[in-house]
């Protein structure tokens, strides 16, 4: 018997977003705690920036609490997630948003760096996922949005690792859909093309401009998708990935598919 | 069955259609296997365990019971033997 929220918004539930503290992770708390939800968000090292994303939540009215962990380490999140429960309660979605880039070719990647990006990038969400599920379970409603990368479509060199991961991780929200899409949980991607964060200042110049003209995004360019998907009109919305890149990824593909003419259709 | 175990059994049964959708005219007997005769599946089972740990009170061991399947082929009777034994500890 599925035991839903009562209320259509956001009002009463509540989320764990990891990686929260910058970029689109902090875009996503603050979008869902505009929404009404009590916003739980991890970071690792960005303790001022989790404190100032807490700080402006609860300015606007919201309730955000900050919660220092290493999605990595699996006593971490299987602590995080019980401490969560048992303050809350409740725990009625999940995004998982932490992960890093450290781009190397792969003829030049150590071992441990392979499984480093790897563990952080997909091991930290499966841990997050097996964790949460328990507790959705119980409630007979949960929501999962983990965000993954167009890197797994259009993967630059030395994007092994991160893409491999991302990949990974697109697989791992379609089967968790078929485990448990019949219990009211719904496990959706969003994998956003380039977005202006922290964490991509180090690869933007690298990356630059496209030929298509697409703008870099802004991290709430990605927020209203996933707050879309972790509400309760997502709900025949099952283990997909939505692309959102400005169009880069079409473009590319329609820019393959003719002679290119710049700026001319074909 | 005592009265306790007629209580434990009948909350047992709220689970069981809880978790289980198309069992909720069905009747149920201790008989019954889960998993055989009421259909339930892995994950129906986690959740059971942990609806039945906290309605009922107990640390329902799902894995041990898991392993000892073949002497009671997970029916609900053997569910109701394990909540008993623990409420007796």
């Amino acid at each position: 018997m599925s035991e839903r929220p009562s209320t259509e918004s956001g009002t009463g539930r509540v989320a764990l977003v990891t990686g929260g503290s910058r970029g689109i992770g902090a875009a996503v708390v603050h979008r869902l705690a505009a929404e009404g939800l009590t916003v739980h968000l991890v970071y690792r090292e960005a303790e001022e920036a989790a404190r100032n994303v807490v700080a402006a939540v609860t300015a606007a009215g919201g309730r955000a609490v900050a919660h220092r962990a290493d999605v990595a380490d699996e006593k971490q999140v299987v602590d995080l997630v019980e401490r969560i429960a048992d303050l809350e309660g409740a725990l009625h979605v999940l995004v998982n948003n932490a992960a890093v880039i450290d781009d190397r070719l792969v003829a030049a990647t150590p071992t441990a760096h392979w499984e480093r990006v790897l563990r952080i990038n997909l091991t930290g969400p499966f841990l997050a996922c097996r964790e949460v599920l328990p507790v959705m379970l119980d409630q007979g409603w949960g929501r999962i949005v983990n965000i993954s990368s167009n890197s797994v479509r259009i993967p630059g060199p030395g994007q092994s690792a991160y893409a491999a991961a991302k990949g990974g991780l697109e697989a791992l929200t379609r089967t968790l859909a078929v485990e448990v899409g019949r219990k009211g949980i719904r496990i959706n991607t969003v994998a956003p093309g380039k977005v202006r964060t922290e964490m991509t200042d180090a690869v933007a110049e690298r990356l630059g401009s496209d030929g298509a003209g697409t703008r870099w995004g802004l991290p709430e360019d990605i927020s209203g998708l996933v707050a879309f998907l972790a509400g309760d009109e997502a709900d025949y919305i099952q283990g997909q990935t939505f692309t959102v890149d400005g169009g880069r990824l079409v473009m590319r593909a329609a820019a393959g598919a003719r002679p290119r003419r710049a700026g001319v259709p074909a | 069955m005592s009265p306790t175990e007629n209580a434990d059994f009948n909350v047992l049964v709220e689970l069981l259609k809880d978790v289980k959708s198309g069992l909720e005219d069905q009747p149920i007997t201790q008989a019954d296997s889960v998993v055989e005769d009421l259909g339930l599946d892995s994950l129906d089972l986690l959740q059971l365990a942990r609806k039945i740990n906290r309605r009922l009170g107990v640390d329902f061991d799902l894995d041990s019971w898991n392993e000892t399947a073949a002497e009671h082929r997970r029916t609900v009777g053997s569910i109701l033997a394990v909540v008993e034994a623990a409420q007796r500890v």
